[in-house]
């Protein structure tokens, strides 16, 4: 379970406030998806949670671990895939992923069996041997959610994660996705894609602004605006009059 | 609105030089930006001081030889040709290596800009660079003439349109060589092996250049000598001379510039070489925007069912995390050829240098015995371990491995920084990296010391001890530099090495301090005892100062980073 109370974060070269006392709660077992306009927060926020940036207050933990104290211990408990694959271009597949498996000490059997697992899933298993730089976006971004699996994670935070993914390859992010959340862990992520965020989400919230407009559940979210409408309609609503009244908690 | 060739200009312009910017992100001259103008306008006038006071030393010593046997209307013909030579070999070189630069440019070239654009902003941006290395290599030569010989003032401006032409001249030429034959090489069309080719010319390069300055140099003293050898290249470039009428026109220009229908005639040619070089870049454009493509194009190395499953059994060993981490840095480096040839290589290079140096200052020597024993009886002991050892710190240090390492990983940090891993863990690998390459540039001098001065073996354990623990120190400055002020937003990997500040300031300081330690125990040091404290007690304790100093910066300075 990750929790957040209070949490701002205003970065300190361009001083803009990125996110403005936000709380937010993600249970386990269950998908959380996490909505907003480009710019509204959901990259700071993920930041935040897996220790890429400091928040300037507020609260966050990890399965009850707190930040940035006990950021090791709650770096250990989570599978982060980011929202920019392009990274160490010049390591080959396997040697990324011996990387991330090295770092959180997976034993030789247990990443030997977990690579093969995931990475003939996602069809990458065969291209392992060749650098990451001379990889496809896709495949670069199945290498990232390989690699966040590795660990077995207790909570998995993905950014935008299916960009650049074929279809099947975003039906097999979207099975184990289920997988994870049906063995009672934590999966939290974030997404354009209203239409995917409506089919796969137990639970959402709605950042605008650096301001969490909304957070319950599908039904929660028809019931307080009293329409059956889309989540596209629903969201582009919230956001325009969180745009109108500077933004409101839910 | 801007005219797009200027843009594209523009554009080529910053991707290969760089040029640190006076405004912040939001638009206001900053003191730190102002400082990196100064001290990158500062350093530029060191490098072409350097070089132009090399050329004008080589030049004078020709002169000096030449004008006395009444050939010193020679020197102009050397100039045109050696520095012609020189600029023909930049340019090549420079137009070869950026025929494809990097994504940016797969994305321009889908955009609806002419082709012809995109070849003419990028020629004209590597003009500028050309056209002042013309002026040191050819100028310098006419200005010596000119001063010399009390030229009239139309000897200058007859010089100077003489640099622009022979620059436009190989830079039609380049292109006109490198676009075909990367169309036909499948084996340059790839932008590592092609980087590797070109280190390696260049490399091939400064050691002729190293070669023949050193000849000149050491000659200088002898002006028989010098003639003697003059006297081929004299025969060569008066034959070179009768056959290429245009060479024989431009010295005709050159000589009697008193007479301005020869300027005239200069300005005429510069115009059509203008001319020509609109009409081969319009021929060339569409192939180079097509070699752009053909960069592009990803190639991806796929392993069969059987070999996938006989690969993924063998490549899952496990390490501790610091080995894990000092691996990435080791991979993410030396295969980048941008980062090796600039760093690590600087081990082989400097050596090699350096024994062109001595086989060039002591070629008179019957053999490699005589050589050593006269390296031996030049120096004693003392300064023999205090030469190996001021080198060996140069070598362990001036690979820029630390002062440019944050400045390398760049975005990758926000990610490295969400796994369970310390920040000093992290930093403590790219300082381990560094004094991994220390310590092999302390055993190259070791090497050297041995080979060159026979040293024996406790001596020859003072200089690897004293390499390793001021390269030690020189790393661990550098990385201290690096997260202090690390290049962030680059596109290319260039940005991170050869255009980073903090690389240069690096090994000005390396230059400087090791020129105080030589001076300090030349001038000081009398015992053994003295110049261990020098070379290792004093150093040791001060890297360990800085490194105490450094473990708590780091740890904030890599908290607080917002990549």
């Amino acid at each position: 379970m990750i929790t957040l109370q209070d949490v701002s974060k205003t970065y300190s070269k361009n001083k803009t406030k990125a996110l403005d006392s936000i709380d937010l709660t993600i249970p386990d077992g269950c998908i959380f998806g996490f909505l907003g306009p480009n710019g509204a927060g959901k990259t700071t926020t993920i930041k935040l949670i897996t220790g890429a940036l400091e928040a300037d207050g507020g609260l966050i933990s990890v399965d009850g671990l707190e930040l940035p104290s006990r950021a090791l211990e709650a770096k250990a408990r989570i599978g982060y895939v980011p929202d920019n694959p392009e990274l160490f271009s010049r390591l080959k597949g396997i040697e990324f992923l011996n990387f991330i498996a090295d770092l959180y000490k997976i034993d030789r059997e247990t990443r030997r069996e977990r690579i093969e697992v995931y990475t003939r899933r996602f069809e990458i298993a065969d291209v392992l041997s060749g650098q990451i730089g001379s990889y496809s976006r896709g495949m670069k971004q199945k290498l990232m959610v390989c690699g966040s699996l590795l660990s077995d994670p207790h909570n998995w935070i993905l950014d935008e994660p299916l960009v650049s993914l074929d279809p099947q390859s975003a039906f097999n992010l979207k099975e184990i996705m289920r997988e994870w959340a049906r063995a009672g862990k934590c999966v939290f992520f974030s997404t354009h894609v209203m239409e995917v965020a409506e089919r796969l989400c137990d639970r959402l919230a709605i950042i605008n602004k650096g301001t969490i407009v909304f957070t319950g559940t599908l039904d929660e979210l028809k019931e307080l605006r009293g329409k059956d409408g889309s989540l596209e309609s629903l969201f582009l609503e919230l956001v325009e009059s969180g745009k109108e009244s500077g933004g409101s908690g839910a | 609105m801007k005219n797009p060739l200027v843009s594209i200009t523009y554009f080529y312009f910053t991707t290969f030089y760089a040029f640190p910017s006076l405004k912040d992100p939001q638009g206001k001259i900053t003191a730190k930006g102002l400082l990196k103008l100064i001290g990158t306008i500062l350093l530029m006038v060191w490098v072409v001081g350097v070089f132009g006071s090399m050329a004008w030393q080589i030049y004078s010593s020709i002169y000096q030889v030449l004008a006395p046997q009444g050939l010193g209307r020679l020197l102009l013909v050397y100039a045109l040709l050696y520095g012609g030579l020189y600029i023909a070999f930049i340019s090549f070189i420079s137009s070869f290596s950026t025929v494809y630069t990097n994504q940016m440019e797969t994305y321009l070239a889908t955009l609806p800009v002419r082709p012809l654009y995109l070849l003419v902003g990028k020629a004209a941006s590597l003009a500028i660079p050309n056209f002042s290395f013309a002026l040191l290599t050819m100028g310098v030569g006419f200005v010596k003439y000119g001063i010399t010989e009390k030229m009239p003032w139309l000897f200058f401006v007859n010089a100077l349109l003489t640099v622009l032409i022979g620059t436009i001249f190989v830079s039609i030429l380049s292109y006109c060589i490198s676009i075909p034959l990367l169309l036909i090489s499948k084996f340059f069309r790839n932008r590592d092996r092609l980087l590797v080719f070109v280190g390696i010319a260049m490399m091939g390069m400064i050691f002729f250049f190293n070669f023949f300055i050193n000849r000149f140099l050491y000659s200088s003293t002898t002006p028989e000598e010098l003639m003697v050898m003059l006297q081929g290249s004299n025969e060569t470039f008066l034959r070179l001379l009768d056959a290429l009428p245009p060479l024989h026109f431009i010295l005709q220009a050159l000589l009697k510039a008193a007479r301005p229908l020869y300027t005239a005639l200069l300005l005429g040619v510069v115009g059509g070489l203008f001319l020509m070089a609109y009409g081969v870049f319009f021929i060339l454009a569409p192939f180079h925007t097509r070699l752009i493509r053909m960069f592009s194009e990803q190639h991806i190395k796929r392993l069969n069912q059987t070999q996938t499953v006989a690969f993924l059994k063998t490549n899952s060993g496990p390490q501790v995390r610091l080995v894990a981490l000092l691996l990435r840095e080791l991979r993410s480096m030396n295969r980048e050829p941008v980062y090796f040839l600039n760093g690590p290589f600087i081990i082989i290079l400097i050596p090699l240098l350096i024994a062109i140096s001595l086989l060039v200052s002591l070629g008179n020597q019957r053999s490699l015995e005589d050589l050593r024993n006269v390296m031996r009886t030049s120096l004693t002991p003392f300064y023999q371990v205090l030469a190996s050892s001021l080198i060996g710190a140069f070598l362990g240090s001036a690979t820029s491995i630390t002062c440019t390492s944050l400045s390398r990983d760049a975005k990758h940090i926000s990610y490295i920084k969400t796994l369970p891993v310390s920040p000093l863990l992290y930093l403590m690998a790219k300082l381990l990296h560094g004094l991994l390459f220390g310590l092999l540039g302390s055993l190259m001098a070791v090497f050297l010391s041995i080979f060159l001065f026979k040293l024996e073996l406790p001596l020859g354990g003072l200089v690897l001890a004293s390499s390793l623990v001021i390269s030690a120190l020189f790393n661990m400055i550098g990385l201290y530099i690096d997260t202090l002020a690390p290049r962030l937003n680059w596109e290319n990997p260039v940005a991170a090495m050869k255009q980073n500040l903090n690389a240069v300031v690096m090994i000005l300081l390396e230059l400087l301090v090791l020129i105080i330690i030589a001076m300090v125990a030349i001038l000081w040091a009398r015992t053994w005892l003295f110049l261990g404290v020098a070379l290792v007690i004093l150093p040791l304790f001060l890297l360990g100062v800085i490194l105490a100093l450094y473990i708590p910066l780091g740890k904030r300075k890599l908290k607080n980073l917002e990549v």
